[in-house]
């Protein structure tokens, strides 16, 4: 089964009533861990290409129009995803469950999403470093680096990082080892020269 | 990410009041519906692998604890069954045959733990076998509550365990 087969089954309609036989996160998380498909993805994501190809598409998910009467089409899916990914690469997981924790009408997704970034918190200590192309690089304390990567319109896997020239992108590398690169564009036209310090970029971030 | 302190406590506005007999605290949380495109599939679904379960209702709002310990009004994590028929004041029902209605029966998975929760409403002796038919409603996760043969649930949802009664004798 390749990654995509295993991605068309997870977010089958069948995949979400048969793992909907859960009464507790912990039944759910037993349930999607021995399904055939979570099994498969889980096995290829491992490498990193995939893994990354799962996040493009919790971050695509995360993205979609709700119908705010139901749960989001798309809750056990992208549960499934950021357990994957959890289990594959933390780092990028932390990354998707920054993208969904707050996403409206979602149930596993929100329990997945909150365990991710707790654990997260847990391993994170209180500095993080924060790294501006073209500025001086600058380290603060207690840095709130959440929904960083769901506020920005576009996240950028590692390996497209050195595509983006420097002085037009803001990297952020967090202690454990996140890294996130903002485009320029993504925070309005010559927003980032009016930037003077690394805080001031968070602002405006979260600010957008 | 901000944790979400206290939720499906009592000063969780998504959580109801709901408590014990003894007036112990059940956290519980109201969940949002599924769309009926998923209950139109999990109808689909159930009826082609379990034939002879009846779906009573199609909804995502309550789970099997909030069926049977909350009038299926609100989602309650199995995780809280065994401190419910604690204080609730339930009493084991050693052999199956013992079963009347408004009894509880416990599922619980390879490992032992409790997976499930039904009520038993229906019992019909079992001329062919010896013994009793018996019938429950029990509700299967975020699907449907089911009207079923004691057994005939789901395998994620494991096997009758333990049978439970509040019932007094005079």
């Amino acid at each position: 089964m390749t990654p995509s087969e295993a991605m068309k089954e997870i977010e089958h309609l069948k995949f979400a009533v048969h793992v909907g036989l859960a009464n507790s996160f912990r039944a759910f998380l037993r349930n999607i861990s021995n399904e055939h498909s979570v099994k498969q993805l889980l096995a290829s994501a491992k490498t990193r290409d995939v893994a990354q190809q799962v996040l493009q598409r919790v971050l695509s998910l995360s993205k979609m129009g709700v119908d705010f009467r139901y749960l989001n089409r798309f809750d056990i899916p992208l549960a499934t995803y950021l357990w994957i990914l959890s289990r594959a690469h933390p780092d990028l997981s932390t990354a998707g469950a920054e993208a969904t924790a707050h996403l409206p009408r979602t149930w596993w997704t929100e329990q997945v999403s909150r365990y991710i970034l707790e654990e997260f918190s847990k391993k994170s200590d209180t500095s993080t470093n924060v790294f501006i192309s073209g500025y001086q690089a600058t380290d603060f304390q207690n840095v709130n680096t959440s929904n960083v990567a769901a506020s920005t319109a576009r996240f950028l896997p590692e390996p497209l990082f050195d595509s983006v020239s420097a002085d037009k992108s803001v990297r952020v590398s967090t202690s454990t080892g996140e890294n996130y690169v903002f485009l320029d564009s993504d925070l309005g036209q010559n927003a980032l020269s009016s930037f003077d310090t690394a805080q001031s970029v968070f602002v405006k971030i979260q600010n957008q | 990410m901000i944790p979400i302190i206290g939720e499906g406590t009592e000063r969780d506005p998504y959580a109801i009041p709901l408590a014990t007999r003894d007036g112990t605290y059940i956290p519980n949380v109201r969940t949002t519906e599924q769309a009926p495109e998923f209950h139109q599939s999990a109808a689909e679904m159930f009826n082609h692998e379990r034939g002879n379960a009846h779906l009573r209702s199609s909804t995502s709002l309550y789970n099997c604890v909030g069926h049977v310990f909350a009038s299926r009004r609100t989602w309650v994590e199995i995780d809280h069954l065994a401190l419910i028929l604690q204080r609730d004041g339930y009493k084991r029902v050693s052999e199956q045959k013992e079963l009347w209605i408004g009894d509880v029966i416990v599922y619980e998975n390879a490992d032992h733990e409790m997976t499930h929760v039904g009520v038993v409403v229906e019992k019909q002796p079992d001329v062919e076998h010896g013994g009793y038919k018996i019938y429950v409603l029990s509700k299967w996760g975020q699907n449907g509550e089911y009207f079923h043969q004691l057994d005939d649930v789901p395998p994620l949802l494991g096997k009758p365990a333990t049978f439970w009664s509040e019932r007094r004798e005079v």
